[in-house]
């Protein structure tokens, strides 16, 4: 599957000589291409047309760096954190699941791409030197798909041999394309690079994953890649409650536990749909449309975001790791912001309260650790 | 100022009643209210029309009305034969004259009413997305286009409900959603509806309800509605009339929070099955959320506070004490088959 077609592409006069700038207006399919000096200016013009999640979705932008794009996940308040660092390289997202925090998070009715990725590399060295008592994990796949656009920029490819070259931390690259193709030109693929994928019940992703890939496509893109040499990993967020879900799931796992054999996964994470206050009217508008977004959701303590009840949660969350654990007794399963007691009801896990890193020492060192992050 | 000029050509002069055409109703914006209509039969009996009719002259002859449906009601029934009246010929421009008869009456204009109007500007204007925005904001409804995708929508809705709506003054999003159920649905609700008549926030709140019960369940809106609770409440005038708003809304939300009703009801019978004094007051974690139970009693003397510690020290050795941590989530020992 090739990247999808925009209607407009405005390129930041600060970066229009830069050679991915080039490289990317040229792979784009665009039917309109201007370079302006303000691209907030931009945006105005086109928050006129069909709202941002609509236009938002056909229109790209090439933007400057700004400081801060590397920076930690924002968390959520007295939840355990996995402490995943965040590279923002490309921010928004072509594909338009229902369920989607970028609808709230971000407001730009474009697809904001930083061609200088130089400048990201620059930041990530310095990250890397800090001193931190576990490996570091980074990743592009927060507020966008590390892959959906990267036959445009290319950006997996480079980040792929920027980290073989710091075996200390991990890549993490989290898609729910099949865009592997410039994964797959890699000459040496680096121990410390996973490429993960957003997975759902096979009929969550027919109905609110719009223009994202099939469970089956998907899967088959992480045999490709597999193949290749990198590991894998699975990330099962957001887990819809609804008629039949422990059968839906308990078949995703099967499906990937076809593909990949144990030993090619490195992690798992389960995380039950949830979203901020600012989302529910955008889902209210939404729900009726069908089962998954009209579950039990109430606002919970302590960030007051609308989750299941917790012992729902934690009831879904048993029967997966169960199912998990009944292909993979060794894979590292984590839970994505949920509380100290979650953990322990669901995974008999008992997390350290003193200790803020204690979901990420549960990970796997990267192959090439020797005990310092670079 | 676009549509001033309509006045240009208008004749203030008598026309005979027999002549206007009563049932054309291009410019009807929704019927007048009862006070409204007692005060103009008083002034008409007594004092004749006070304001003239607008009306329009048509091309085939005789005239429509553009501004003055409750006048001319009201001088029909009191018996009078003419009226006088501002007259605009056949070709003054439709869109110009809905304008100037809308002038001060936004807020007032029911949202099937200004739907209705919508249809009609849209019939003779074609879908000119300016123009009805323009006539949205002028008819009282502010939102833009939301409000005006609400609006067109309220063309799906059936007639009864449709009047239910204009008589009981249902906003735009309101009756937009039950413009969204299929027909069958629509008639189960309105017989609802009737039955309990529940206002604003409340009638939100049943249609948000009903709507997600429908999403939650994949079964029709009908279907949700013919629970066994809710027509026992709707063949029942008297509880209709009495207790049934609130006792739909109660069923309504156990029908949409299945699971987390029975939550409440299972931790309320952990809490029973402890045997403890009423005096003291149980409570979950605010949404089932956390790990920490709150106990609360009060006490006269030092004597009670230590019964009331004795049967909380029984009860905390009890299965009923782990069953309430089994309702935030914790495991079963007794499933696991260890020794608790």
């Amino acid at each position: 599957m090739s990247a999808p077609a925009f209607d407009r592409l405005y390129v930041h006069e600060a970066v229009r000589d830069h050679p991915r700038t080039k490289r990317i207006v040229e792979r784009a399919r665009c039917r309109a291409v201007e370079v302006v000096a303000d691209l907030d200016e931009a945006y105005s013009v086109l928050r006129e047309g069909s709202g941002p999640f609509v236009t938002g979705k056909r229109s790209l932008a090439l933007a400057p760096w700004r400081d801060g794009r590397l920076e930690a996940c924002p968390g959520s308040r007295s939840m355990r954190c996995c402490l995943y660092r965040v590279l923002n390289i490309v921010e928004g997202c072509p594909y338009e699941c229902t369920y989607c925090i970028l609808q709230c998070y971000l407001n730009r009715p474009a697809i904001v791409i930083y061609p200088e990725l130089e400048k990201m590399t620059a930041a990530l060295e310095a990250d890397l030197a800090k001193d931190r008592s576990y490996a570091s994990r980074y990743g592009t796949g927060e507020l966008a798909d590390s892959l959906a656009l990267d036959d445009l920029t290319g950006f997996a490819g480079e980040l792929v041999d920027f980290f073989g070259r710091h075996p200390g931390a991990w890549l993490e690259l989290k898609t729910k394309s099949t865009e592997v193709d410039g994964l797959l030109e890699v000459g040496r693929v680096p121990g410390n690079v996973v490429v993960a994928w957003s997975v759902n019940a096979e009929e969550v992703c027919r109905s609110e994953e719009r223009g994202a890939s099939s469970l089956g496509a998907r899967l088959a893109a992480a045999g490709r890649v597999r193949d290749a040499g990198y590991r894998l990993a699975f990330h099962f967020d957001p887990l819809f409650r609804f008629h039949g879900w422990e059968r839906a799931y308990r078949e995703v796992v099967r499906r990937i536990y076809a593909v990949a054999a144990p030993g090619d996964i490195a992690w798992i994470s389960l995380g039950c749909f949830r979203h901020a206050p600012a989302m529910a009217p955008v889902h209210e508008d939404r729900r009726a449309s069908g089962p998954f977004l009209a579950g039990e959701l109430f606002p919970v303590p302590p960030d007051r975001k609308y989750r299941y009840p917790q012992p729902v949660r934690v009831e879904m969350y048993r029967e997966l790791h169960r199912s998990i654990r009944e292909f993979d007794p060794g894979v590292y399963v984590y839970l994505c912001m949920e509380s100290a007691a979650v953990w322990r009801w669901a995974l008999d896990m008992e997390l350290d309260p003193a200790d803020d890193a204690a979901v990420e020492r549960g990970f796997p060192a990267p192959p090439g650790s020797t005990g310092t992050t670079s | 100022m676009p549509h001033a000029d309509i006045f240009q050509q208008a004749l203030l002069s008598r026309i005979e009643c027999a002549e206007i055409d009563g049932r054309d109703g291009f410019y009807f914006l929704g019927p007048a209210s009862g006070q409204y209509l007692k005060h103009l039969y008083k002034t008409i009996r007594e004092q004749g029309p006070l304001r003239p009719l607008w009306a329009q002259r048509c091309a085939e002859g005789g005239y429509r009305v553009v501004d003055g449906f409750a006048r001319l009601g009201a001088a029909l029934d009191v018996g009078l034969k003419s009226l006088p009246a501002l007259v605009f010929p056949p070709d003054a421009n439709p869109v110009g004259l809905f304008r100037a008869r809308l002038d001060g009456r936004a807020g007032v204009v029911s949202a099937v009413a200004g739907a209705r109007a919508l249809q009609r500007i849209e019939a003779v204007a074609g879908y000119d997305i300016d123009l009805l925005l323009e006539f949205t904001e002028w008819m009282g409804f502010s939102g833009g286009l939301v409000q005006l995708e609400r609006l067109r929508s309220l063309r799906g809705l059936e007639e009864p409900v449709a009047r239910w709506c204009e008589e009981n003054l249902v906003g735009p999003a309101e009756a937009a959603a039950m413009a969204a159920f299929p027909r069958e649905g629509q008639r189960g609700l309105l017989v609802l509806l009737r039955a309990v008549n529940p206002g604003g926030n409340l009638l939100r709140r049943y249609l948000a309800l009903i709507a997600e019960i429908s999403a939650r369940e994949g079964i029709l809106v009908e279907e949700a509605l013919s629970d066994r609770v809710i027509r026992s409440v709707l063949t029942n005038p008297q509880t209709a009339c009495s207790a049934g708003r609130e006792l739909v809304h109660r069923r309504l939300r156990e029908l949409r929070y299945p699971e987390t009703t029975a939550l409440e009801e299972r931790f309320k019978l952990a809490v029973k099955a402890l045997g403890l004094p009423e005096t003291v007051r149980i409570e979950p974690p605010e949404a089932f959320e956390g790990d920490r139970i709150t106990v609360g009693f009060g006490f006269g003397d030092p004597g009670e506070l230590e019964e009331t510690a004795a049967s909380l020290a029984l009860a905390a050795r009890s299965d009923a004490a782990r069953e309430l941590f089994r309702c935030l989530g914790a495991p079963d020992e007794r499933e696991s088959g260890s020794d608790t």
